[in-house]
């Protein structure tokens, strides 16, 4: 039991350390093929631990509901909405949209025959974009609702419908051996897909999350505000120190300090760029060492507190 | 079965067919290609460089100048091809890669083996049998030439049995601006061929060009340019080790610094019991690869132990499932060391979500809502961090947070009771085994930490020791008036000359009043110059150049 629990994760964490230093200095390919393959497992294992964190998730949440602990309610909506955006990212595999348009060919145009000319008419719903050889536009005039024309030399056209929105199937074609006077009808309304980058997968993102996201991270004003109070108040030598120092560089960095003096800003860029950025170099190089030896400690094996006591 | 076997019998015959004839054999341009692998180069990589110059034989003026221009005026195309294993071939050779003046790739160049160039003879075919008729025909179908016109000619576009790489503009001496990426191991040959280019499109070949000898890429065993690196990790290593021999003898004498945040871990714990509140420990937002929840995971096992001792409920928040799998783990070790592996709670150890900010919504719901006694933040964290830090002020708890994000470090400092800088981060789980192995590992980042402080000082030396830049010692700004005298008088100063020239021209000058004073200026223009090269000197002698080489 000790040799599973305790001596082979070992041998293998020192295994694979003693890997990821030497594969830095030996540039060798096989070498890096060899770390590509552990990140490879790495990544899988990952990917694996993703279906232990969902047990996890309804471990932790369903008791909480089951024995209605202070605020289920938002456990049962956060349940809920994992469950929809799973299913609704997993929908691709059942549900497959529709063709998205097709073209056709009309009668020539014996005008614009004489001109060298074909033309590209398309049927779209107003909220699409069409796209000729690269070039972009609505696909209805905003003002009459007309559908759009569009003049192209013979040869090879690349077509595009798409809608605006994210989540839809666009209707991409490539209208081979268009000639001069070619009229050629494209009739298009893409429709909405299913999975990840579907339509309903990408509007609860849009929508639900990136504002609640957003939310959370605007809080951060406020709480910066509150804790700047509290951090400037000089009530020792140091704290004097930082609130004068603040103080600089707020009015340095604003246009009011500006406006009082322009050697504010120099003091602020100063404070920055020397006593700042000195204090940072030493705390990131001290960093740097600690690493070094948390990571040779792992390596060597002399940290085992992860694998507990015999 | 046997139609087949007389199909191939006559494929075969037709590459041996005599070889196409070719424009006159002039030796008129002598290529010279190097094939070499880039320094500390993985084995994948081939750099392609070359030369071409007018071949010695032609003599006459015109006849060099003729091919000069046509060298001058053309682009070089770079094709490549894989030898088979154990092929035989000649060293670099000169080629014909197509007709010259054409854009078409021959056969020859292209398949290796000369093929019928037109289509096979009517009355002749209808005279062979069946079968010779269907392969003559085959043959000429498989093997034309192509037209590079017609081909998007970009990097690893397939042509015969050779690999377009790229191609170069125009100039005599040219080379590939990346080295070219190859399947290691293998031998390979390149075919330089000149080129007229309009744009960046081949409208022509245009004349001889080369084969290259074989070449295999190398793979570097070693990367030089790192050994710096390596010299700082096995100093670490070193350093390690002998403290360790050390800890083992006179573990007294490892004397370590006090770390109150760590200090302070244990009183909140105990605080947390008298409350009869729980503990609550982030892992910072990092997955398990970062060194930093390397470090706090490390630590998570000391205060598992601990909060297992006082009997109090530890939760454990994770930005990964991997990390929580990993932390899950450890908890119960830390459970399993203190003898309480009954009191250990999986469900305590929680996967929350790997969005950062919907991990700060749930972090602090959880602090509101069970109101944690201590609040312990270790690992690396970004702008959640004061939410995470500011919410747990709020409800009063004891907070202990650790972190190397510099940019955070404020934010901890001003919402939490006790900050772990930087390296103490790393030092934390070391000092709380109280194991004088472990603690061996702190001065032996100390050691490091000292020596990279002195490599510090000797380049901040060297950066304030900068050689003077010897190509200001010239006339430079001196009065344009003063010169143009002396210009007059002889010479043809002007503010690039070299000052040890000026002082020969005017000492041959004749004698006015300006150019006495420039005379002057010059003279102690040169003494200062002097004086930087002098200084100059003894910097490369310090060995400036050599100690930027080191860590450039």
């Amino acid at each position: 039991v000790n040799f599973f629990k305790k001596t082979l994760p070992l041998a293998i964490g020192v295994l694979i350390g003693f890997w990821a230093v030497i594969e830095i200095y030996i540039p060798h390919h096989k070498v890096g093929e060899i770390t590509d393959e552990l990140r490879d497992w790495g990544i899988v294992l990952s990917a694996a631990a993703f279906a232990l964190g969902a047990v996890n998730l309804l471990q932790v949440t369903l008791p909480k509901i089951r024995r209605r602990e202070p605020d289920w309610q938002f456990k049962v909506v956060m349940l809920s909405g994992g469950l929809f955006m799973f299913a609704v990212g997993f929908g691709n595999l059942a549900l497959e949209p529709g063709p998205a348009g097709t073209y056709t060919r009309g009668a020539d145009d014996a005008g614009l025959a004489s001109q060298g000319k074909a033309v590209i008419v398309f049927d779209a719903p107003a909220d699409t974009i069409i796209s000729v050889g690269g070039a972009s536009q609505p696909a209805r005039d905003p003002k009459t609702g007309a559908p759009a024309r569009v003049e192209v030399d013979p040869g090879t056209i690349a077509v595009k419908v798409q809608k605006r929105p994210a989540g839809y199937k666009e209707f991409a074609a490539e209208i081979e051996y268009v000639t001069a006077g070619d009229v050629i009808h494209v009739t298009a309304d893409p429709p909405m897909t299913w999975g990840k980058e579907g339509r309903v997968f990408t509007w609860m993102y849009d929508n639900i999350f990136r504002p609640c996201d957003a939310t959370m991270f605007s809080l951060l004003a406020f709480f910066i505000a509150s804790a700047a109070f509290r951090a400037f108040r000089a009530r020792n030598i140091e704290a004097a120190l930082l609130l004068g120092a603040a103080i600089l560089v707020l009015l340095g960095r604003a246009p009011i300090g500006r406006a009082m003096s322009e050697t504010l800003p120099a003091i602020s860029d100063w404070i920055v760029n020397v006593p700042n950025n000195g204090s940072r170099r030493a705390i990131m190089m001290g960093a740097a060492m600690g690493a070094i030896a948390t990571g040779l400690r792992v390596i060597l094996g002399l940290e085992r507190s992860h694998l507990g006591r015999d | 079965m046997t139609s087949r076997i007389a199909i191939a019998v006559v494929l075969v015959g037709a590459f041996a067919a005599p070889a196409a004839a070719q424009p006159a054999d002039k030796p008129e341009v002598r290529w010279d290609a190097t094939l070499q692998t880039p320094r500390n180069d993985d084995g994948k990589h081939i750099e392609v460089s070359w030369t071409r110059r007018v071949a010695a034989d032609v003599k006459s003026d015109a006849d060099r100048e003729r091919i000069e221009a046509a060298i001058a005026g053309t682009g070089v195309v770079v094709f490549r091809r894989p030898l088979a294993a154990g092929e035989m071939v000649a060293d670099a050779q000169k080629i014909y890669v197509g007709k010259p003046e054409t854009p078409e790739l021959s056969p020859a160049f292209l398949y290796g083996k000369d093929v019928p160039g037109t289509p096979p003879d009517l009355a002749a075919v209808r005279a062979l049998p069946w079968y010779r008729a269907l392969a003559d025909w085959l043959v000429h179908r498989a093997f034309q030439p192509v037209d590079v016109r017609d081909v998007a000619l970009e990097p690893g576009t397939s042509l015969g049995r050779w690999t377009y790489v790229a191609t170069s503009p125009t100039g005599a001496d040219g080379a590939l601006g990346e080295p070219d990426e190859v399947s290691p191991d293998g031998r390979y040959q390149y075919a330089l061929a000149p080129v007229q280019i309009a744009g960046d499109k081949i409208v022509a070949f245009s004349g001889q060009g080369m084969v290259t000898r074989p070449f295999s890429p190398r793979a570097s065993m070693f990367h030089s340019d790192r050994w710096i690196y390596l010299a700082f990790v096995l100093l670490a290593a070193i350093s390690l080790l002998v403290y360790m021999q050390i800890a083992k003898r006179r573990a007294k004498d490892l004397f370590i610094r006090r770390i109150p945040g760590v200090d302070a871990i244990e009183d909140a714990v105990g605080r947390s019991t008298e409350m009869g509140r729980p503990v609550l420990y982030v892992t910072g937002i990092e997955e398990v690869t970062d060194i930093q929840t390397i470090a706090s995971l490390l630590i998570l096992g000391h205060v598992a132990e601990m909060t297992a001792e006082y009997d109090t409920d530890l939760k454990v928040a994770n930005t990964y499932p991997m990390t929580m799998v990993i932390a899950e783990e450890i908890v119960r070790n830390g459970y399993a060391n203190a003898g309480r592996l009954d009191a250990h709670r999986p469900e305590n150890v929680m996967f929350i979500t790997s969005e950062q900010f919907a991990f700060a919504a749930a972090v602090t719901g959880m602090i509101l809502r069970d109101r944690p006694a201590t609040n312990i933040y270790l690992g690396r964290f970004f702008a959640e961090s004061l939410i995470l830090a500011e919410t747990g002020y709020l409800t009063g708890a004891v907070q202990i947070a650790g972190t190397c994000e510099f940019t955070q470090l404020p934010f901890f400092v001003a919402a939490c009771d006790y900050t772990l800088i930087g390296e103490e981060l790393y030092a934390t789980s070391a000092y709380l085994s109280r194991d004088p192995d472990q603690i061996a590992q702190i001065k032996a980042a100390d050691v490091v930490k000292v020596v990279a402080a002195a490599v510090l000082i000797v380049g901040v030396a060297f950066a304030t020791l900068r050689p003077f830049d010897e190509a200001s010692c010239n006339l430079g700004d001196l009065p344009q008036q003063r010169l143009a005298a002396v210009r007059q008088a002889s010479g043809d100063l002007t503010g690039e000359s070299d000052l040890d020239k000026a002082a020969k021209v005017i000492a041959t000058a004749r004698a006015s009043e300006p150019v006495a004073k420039l005379s002057g200026e010059i003279a102690t223009r040169r003494a200062k110059c002097a004086k930087q090269r002098t200084y100059n000197g003894w910097v490369q002698t310090l060995g400036t150049p050599a100690f930027e080489e080191l860590f450039r």
